[in-house]
């Protein structure tokens, strides 16, 4: 592990009735730290019906580094050292603000899986509205061999099809993973199910699925 | 069975600060209509399961109408104020159908070591209608239906479930009943 490292935050977010919009927005927009603690924002999305789990909700998917997350963190959590945007009352107003938009939410570290692209590499190609999460549940120590086997096995289990897997990731303290897959539009969701291979029954997968909807600003939809 | 029909199962919880299993099903039944069949109107029997609880069961008969939800985006007519909390599977129908004169149900939710299949129930009573989630096919729902609770109770007697059907690593389930016309909390 280095510093410099790729690290991510994913935000599993509980929203207010009918406020699903107005989050995207107001959280999308909000950047609470010093100069160089700001994270990059992959993408915010909410969840569709069709799919989903404990709607209306949210993710917020950072991009960092450990040294950008940790000195984030530490600005808004750590020893009082003085003045800054986090430890002022910048944060505090806009938390307040924000909490008639959710109710609170359930945080991961996660590292990204092998051969996981980064927000670069998402921003290459035609754009991906059409977003599916997976959260996998795994027996403890099975984790390692299932990203191996998504990374080797998944990808090219999709070429040729709507979809691309966009992301896998290992959140740091759980036995599970966080994987993403992304079409230009919904049209071709029974392909998708078609051509996702089965993992093996001895990792013990418990899957949630979601469909997500992404903020129309988030990053990942940007093209240099 | 038609591969690109897709079967949608809803869950909403309610509170006991009004959000009953009366009004979340009201709300179901006078959502806009987008093409979706609602197949079942289930309520949770307090009892057994989450309360107040209520699900539905849509069938979707097409991708191009189910794509048409989805680019509804979370504006959909659905009353977010109305519940606390929902959620929603989407499978495929492995086998099986609901009777029309059913009015009690064992709900499980199951995951098995392979993808459900017809295979799954084989050489044993099986559910009265069994579905796959469509992007996790080692994962679904059985439906156990009987003319109302008692005959529900006689079934259940007669030994009734998916705990001994092939490769089941996990099976959690609950009673359900066909939502009343009449307001229930």
């Amino acid at each position: 592990m280095d510093w410099n490292d790729r690290f991510y935050c994913h935000e599993d977010v509980y929203l207010r009735p009918g406020m699903s919009a107005t989050y995207l927005a107001n959280q999308g927009r909000q950047r609470s730290w010093s100069e160089g603690h700001n994270n990059t924002l992959v993408g915010i999305f909410a969840q569709l019906r069709p799919m989903g789990q404990r709607w209306p909700r949210a993710v917020n998917l950072w991009e960092s580094t450990w040294k950008i997350k940790v000195g984030a963190l530490n600005e808004q959590f750590g020893p009082n050292e003085g003045a800054k945007k986090a430890n002022d009352k910048e944060l505090d107003r806009w938390w307040r603000a924000s909490s008639g938009h959710r109710s609170g939410g359930w945080d991961r570290l996660a590292l990204p899986g092998p051969g996981s692209p980064s927000l670069a590499t998402l921003r290459q190609g035609p754009p991906r509205r059409a977003v599916i999460q997976q959260l996998v549940r795994l027996r403890l120590g099975a984790r390692k061999e299932y990203l191996f086997w998504f990374a080797e096995t998944v990808p090219r289990a999709l070429e040729g099809s709507a979809w691309q897997a966009m992301m896998w990731l290992a959140p740091l303290h759980s036995e599970s993973a966080i994987v993403y897959f992304g079409a230009e539009d919904w049209n071709r969701v029974a392909e998708l199910g078609r051509a996702l291979p089965v993992p093996d029954c001895r990792w013990e997968p418990l899957v949630e699925t979601s469909a997500l909807k992404p903020w129309e600003n988030s990053d990942y939809l940007k093209r240099p | 069975m038609a591969d690109n029909e897709s079967w949608v199962l809803w869950e909403l919880m309610g509170s006991t600060d009004g959000r009953t299993r009366g009004s979340m099903t009201r709300a179901l039944t006078e959502l806009p209509a987008r093409g979706w069949q609602l197949a079942a109107r289930l309520s949770s029997v307090g009892s057994d399961g989450h309360w107040p609880h209520v699900m539905a069961l849509w069938r979707v008969p097409d991708d191009a109408t189910l794509a048409r939800a989805l680019d509804q985006g979370w504006e959909d007519g659905v009353d977010e104020d109305g519940f606390v909390w929902g959620k929603s599977k989407l499978h495929v129908r492995i086998s099986g159908q609901l009777k029309d004169t059913d009015t009690a149900w064992l709900v499980e939710y199951l995951v098995a070591d392979r993808p459900l299949s017809t295979e799954t129930f084989e050489g044993r009573a099986g559910p009265d209608l069994l579905l796959a989630e469509r992007l996790a096919p080692w994962q679904g729902v059985a439906l156990w239906g009987a003319a109302d609770l008692f005959a529900l109770s006689e079934r259940e007697w007669r030994g009734m479930g998916s705990r001994e059907a092939k490769g089941m690593r996990q099976v959690g389930g609950w009673w359900a009943v066909r939502t009343p016309d009449r307001d229930i909390v």
